[in-house]
C-alpha cells in the first residue's frame, strides 16, 4: 500500500505538474482582425455577453429588443447575458479568464481598451469597418491601441458644468465663466446664505481631477502609454485650483449624500456641480423641477493655464470582442447589430447613456434630456477621458488614494505629483 | 521421591505472557473503530485537502511567478517577495488589521465576557437580550455595512450627525476623513464581533462548576475575587479560542471595508485582504497576490502562536 509520504510527496507532485502545465499553456496567436463588415446570414452556435450596463429594468429592453432582434434574424445563434455591475466588472473578467469560459462578446469602460488589447484579450477590428461608422473621432480614440480599434463605443457617459440660474442670477452673474480663474471667482461669489459655490468631488475624485487636469491643457500619458504626464505642470495647477478652492470654502471634501438621496445640487444646496449626462435619470425621480427647460444651465469646463479650449470629460462603455471567442463571427455580427443606430437609440435610452453618434433615431429618452443634448453638441470637445496607457488597470485604483492624500492634507502637492509619476513608472515597466 | 509427573511446560507460541481472552477483543474492536473513524473523517479530510489544501499548495507555486491570469505564469523568483517586502501599502495595511485588532478585540472580548456574566443569571427576558447581541453576528456583512453606512452618513441625515447635531456637533465625516474612518470601521468590528465572543464565553460560563464558586463563598471571597480567581482562569480555553479565531476573522476582514470605505480615504482602512483583492482583481497581479496571501498565511500562524503562548492555550491551567 501507499505510505503517506508517497502520496503527500505524489500529490504535490501533481499540484507542481497542474502549475508547470499552466506555465506552459498558449494563448491564441491569432492576430486577423475580426471581420465586422462580412455577410452573416448563415451564423450558428452560442455566444456570451459580459455587460456592467442594462441593469434593472433596463435588462428587459437588452433581452427583449436587442437580444430579440438579432436572434430573429439569426435563429441559430443563442446570446447569454452574464451582467456585472461596474465595480464588479474587473473581477468577474478576471475569474472568466482564469476558469477559461471568457465572454465573446465584452463591455467595459473607457480607459480599460489599452490593457486588455495589450494583454491579449481583445481581438482588433478593422479600421475601415470601425471608421465607417461615422462616430466623432474624440469619442473613437478610447478604443484605440498601437494605432489599431480594439473596442467600439456603444454608449457615453458625459461629464460637464451644472449650474443655477437663478441663483447666478441673485448674484448678478450673467454668463457662465470662460476661465477656471473666473469660475474659482464664480464658486467664491456664489458661496454663503446655506449654499456651496461648486462640487466637484461627490461623484469621483480621481475622475475629476482628471477633467480638471486636461482641463488646464495637461494629459495623463504620453502618445504612445509608456511615459506618465499626469505629474507634469497641469497636474500640479489641477490640484492647487482645488485645494485653493477648498481653503476659500467655495467647495468642499465632503459633499456626498447617502445612497438613494438627492445630490446636494439636486437639492440646490450647491450651485454648481460636475454632471454627468447619466444624472438625468435621477433628475426625472427624484427632481423633476430641474428637467423642466430652462431650469438649469450647462457649461463645459473651462480652460486653465495655457490652455483655450474648454473640454468635455468622456466616460462610457465599449464593445470588444474576445480574441478567445469560439464563435468570433456570431460575435462581431451582434457588436455591430448592437452599434446599429436603431440598437443605439434602444440601448442608451434605457441605459440613460448617451450614443456616440447624432445619428439616430428620435427617441424620447435621449431626446427629452438636457444633458444628453449638451452632451452630444459637444461631442467634438470630449477629450478628457481615462487610461491612454496598457498598465492602467495596475495605476487606476492607486491614483485616487495619492489625491485624497493631498486634498486632506496629509501629502504636499509635490509629493503627490512625485508618488503619481513613481507609481505610473513602475506599472508601466511591468509591461 | 515423590512419583510426580513432570509437568510439561505449555506450548510457547509467542514470546511474552499469555494474552488475557478480553484483550483481543478489545483489540479488534478498537481496530473496528479506527477503520470506522478514518471512514467518517474521510469526506472532512479529502474536503479539507482539497479545497484548503490544494489551493495553499497552488498559491504557494503562484506566489513565485508572475501571473497576470490571461497569459500563462512566468517563473519570478522571489521577485514577488522582495516586492511586497518593498511595498508600504501592503504594511500599511498589515498596520491598520493590527490597529483594528488592538484596539477591538479587546474592547469587544470584554463587552462579551461583560454581557456573558450578566446574561448567565437568570433574568427576565434573557432570551431577548441574547438574540439581541447575537443579531450581529448573523446579520450578513453586507446588510450591517449598508446600516453602517447610513448611520455614518455625512450629510444631515446619517443617525450619527443627526446625534450630534442635536448637540450643534458636526456634520462630522465619519468615513470620508482619514482622521476618523479607522476608528469609524473599528466600531462597527466591535459592534459585530460581541454576539459569537458573548455567546462562546456563555457556553464557558455554564461549564464552570459552581462547586468551585460555593467553595469560595465558603472561604469569604466577594464577587470580584470569584470573578478574577475563579472565572476568568476557567475560561481560558475558552478566551483562547476567541483570542485566536478573532485574530484570524480581523485578518480576513474584507467585505465591510470593501463596502463601507474601499480602503479610503487616501488609503487610511486599507486591510491585507483588501489589499490582496486590488493586487489580483484591480491590478492582475496574480502571482504578487499570492505571494501576499502565503505572508498573511505566516502572520496567522506567529500570531497564533503568540496568542498561545501570552493566553496559554487550551489547557485552562
Amino acid at each position: 500500500m501507499f505510505s503517506r509520504r508517497s502520496i503527500l510527496a505524489a500529490s504535490s507532485a501533481g499540484v507542481l505538474g497542474m502549475g508547470a502545465a499552466a506555465c506552459g499553456a498558449s494563448s491564441s496567436t491569432d492576430d486577423t482582425p475580426v471581420d465586422l463588415s462580412g455577410d452573416a446570414a448563415e451564423l450558428s452556435g452560442e455566444i456570451t455577453l459580459l455587460t456592467p450596463d442594462f441593469t434593472s429594468d433596463a435588462r428587459t429592453v437588452l433581452d427583449d429588443d436587442i437580444i430579440g432582434a438579432f436572434t430573429e434574424q439569426h435563429p441559430d445563434v443563442t446570446v447569454t447575458v452574464d451582467a456585472a455591475a461596474w465595480d464588479k466588472l474587473n473581477e468577474k473578467l478576471t475569474a472568466s479568464i482564469a476558469g477559461g469560459v471568457v465572454a465573446d462578446v465584452i463591455m467595459t469602460g473607457v480607459g480599460w481598451t489599452q490593457p486588455f488589447a495589450q494583454k491579449g484579450l481583445f481581438a482588433e477590428l478593422p479600421t475601415d469597418d470601425v471608421e465607417a461608422l461615422g462616430f466623432e473621432e474624440s469619442v473613437l480614440k478610447s478604443g484605440l491601441y498601437e494605432d489599431g480599434y480594439y473596442s467600439i463605443p456603444q454608449a457615453m457617459d458625459l461629464r460637464f458644468m451644472t449650474y443655477h440660474p437663478e441663483l447666478f442670477e441673485a448674484k448678478g452673474i450673467t454668463e457662465p465663466p470662460k476661465t477656471l480663474e473666473e469660475l474659482a471667482q464664480v464658486a467664491t461669489e456664489l458661496t454663503g446664505d446655506g449654499v456651496i459655490g461648486i462640487d466637484l468631488l461627490s461623484q469621483n475624485i480621481r475622475q475629476a481631477w482628471i477633467f480638471l487636469l486636461y482641463a488646464f491643457g495637461g494629459t495623463l500619458f504620453s502618445e504612445d502609454g509608456l511615459t506618465p504626464a499626469l505629474h507634469e505642470e497641469p497636474g500640479r495647477q489641477a490640484t492647487q485650483w482645488i485645494l485653493d478652492l477648498m481653503a476659500s470654502g467655495a467647495t468642499s471634501y465632503d459633499l456626498q449624500v447617502a445612497e438613494g438621496q438627492p445630490s446636494l445640487f439636486q437639492q440646490k444646496k450647491v450651485a454648481m456641480a460636475i454632471t454627468s449626462t447619466g444624472n438625468w435619470t435621477s433628475w426625472v425621480d427624484m427632481t423633476p423641477e430641474l428637467t423642466e427647460e430652462g431650469a438649469i444651465g450647462m457649461f463645459l469646463m473651462p480652460p486653465g493655464g495655457t490652455a483655450t479650449e474648454p473640454v468635455m470629460y468622456q466616460g462610457g462603455t465599449l464593445i470588444s470582442i474576445s480574441k478567445k471567442s469560439r464563435n468570433q463571427q456570431a460575435a462581431a455580427a451582434f457588436a455591430k447589430h448592437m452599434l446599429s443606430p436603431e440598437m443605439l437609440a434602444i440601448g442608451n435610452a434605457a441605459n440613460g447613456k448617451v450614443p456616440p453618434t447624432v445619428d439616430i433615431p428620435t427617441t424620447p429618452g435621449i431626446d427629452g434630456s438636457v444633458l444628453a443634448r449638451f452632451g452630444l453638441d459637444s461631442l467634438a470637445y470630449a477629450g478628457a477621458a481615462e487610461g491612454g496607457t496598457p498598465a492602467w488597470m495596475e495605476i487606476r485604483g492607486n491614483l485616487q488614494p495619492l489625491i485624497e492624500s493631498c486634498l486632506t492634507g496629509k501629502t504636499t502637492v509635490d509629493q503627490m505629483l512625485a508618488d503619481m509619476k513613481s507609481l505610473c513608472d513602475d506599472a508601466i515597466s511591468r509591461i | 521421591m515423590s512419583a510426580t509427573a513432570p509437568v510439561s511446560a505449555p506450548p510457547v507460541a509467542a514470546a511474552g505472557p499469555r494474552p488475557h481472552p478480553g484483550t483481543s477483543r478489545r483489540r479488534s474492536v478498537q481496530t473496528a473503530e479506527r477503520r470506522w473513524g478514518l471512514l467518517l473523517a474521510a469526506p472532512a479530510t479529502l474536503h479539507t485537502l482539497l479545497w484548503i489544501g490544494v489551493p495553499i499548495i497552488v498559491a504557494f507555486v503562484l506566489s513565485f511567478t508572475a501571473y497576470d491570469v490571461i497569459n500563462p505564469p512566468e517563473f519570478a523568483g522571489l521577485e514577488n517577495y522582495a516586492t511586497i517586502f518593498g511595498d508600504e501599502l501592503f504594511w500599511l495595511s498589515v498596520v491598520h488589521n493590527v490597529i483594528i485588532a488592538g484596539v477591538g478585540i479587546p474592547i469587544s472580548m470584554f463587552l462579551a465576557l461583560l454581557f456573558a456574566v450578566l446574561l448567565n443569571r437568570s433574568v427576565p427576558g434573557q432570551g431577548i437580550f441574547r438574540v439581541m447581541v447575537f443579531l450581529p453576528h448573523i446579520t450578513a456583512t453586507v446588510a450591517v455595512a449598508m446600516i453602517w453606512l447610513w448611520i455614518y452618513n455625512p450629510s444631515e441625515s446619517g443617525l450619527f450627525n443627526v446625534l450630534l447635531g442635536t448637540f450643534g456637533i458636526g456634520p462630522v465625516p465619519f468615513l470620508t476623513n482619514s482622521d476618523y474612518a479607522l476608528a469609524s470601521v473599528i466600531l462597527v468590528t466591535i459592534w459585530q464581533g460581541i454576539g459569537l465572543k458573548m455567546l462562546i464565553y456563555l457556553a464557558a460560563l455554564q461549564g464552570v462548576d459552581t462547586q468551585l464558586y460555593e467553595a469560595a463563598e465558603l472561604d469569604g471571597a466577594n464577587f470580584v475575587q470569584r470573578f478574577l480567581k475563579i472565572t476568568v482562569p476557567m475560561l481560558k480555553p475558552a478566551t483562547f479560542f476567541i483570542l485566536v479565531t478573532s485574530l484570524i476573522g480581523n485578518f480576513q476582514t474584507f467585505d465591510l471595508i470593501y463596502i463601507l470605505t474601499e480602503g479610503g480615504p487616501a488609503n487610511s482602512t486599507s486591510v491585507v485582504t483588501y489589499r490582496i483583492y486590488q493586487t489580483a482583481f484591480q491590478e492582475f497581479r496574480m502571482g504578487l497576490a499570492s505571494a501576499q496571501s502565503v505572508i498573511l498565511l505566516l502572520i496567522l500562524v506567529v500570531l497564533a502562536l503568540l496568542s498561545r503562548k501570552i493566553v496559554g492555550g487550551t489547557d485552562g491551567d
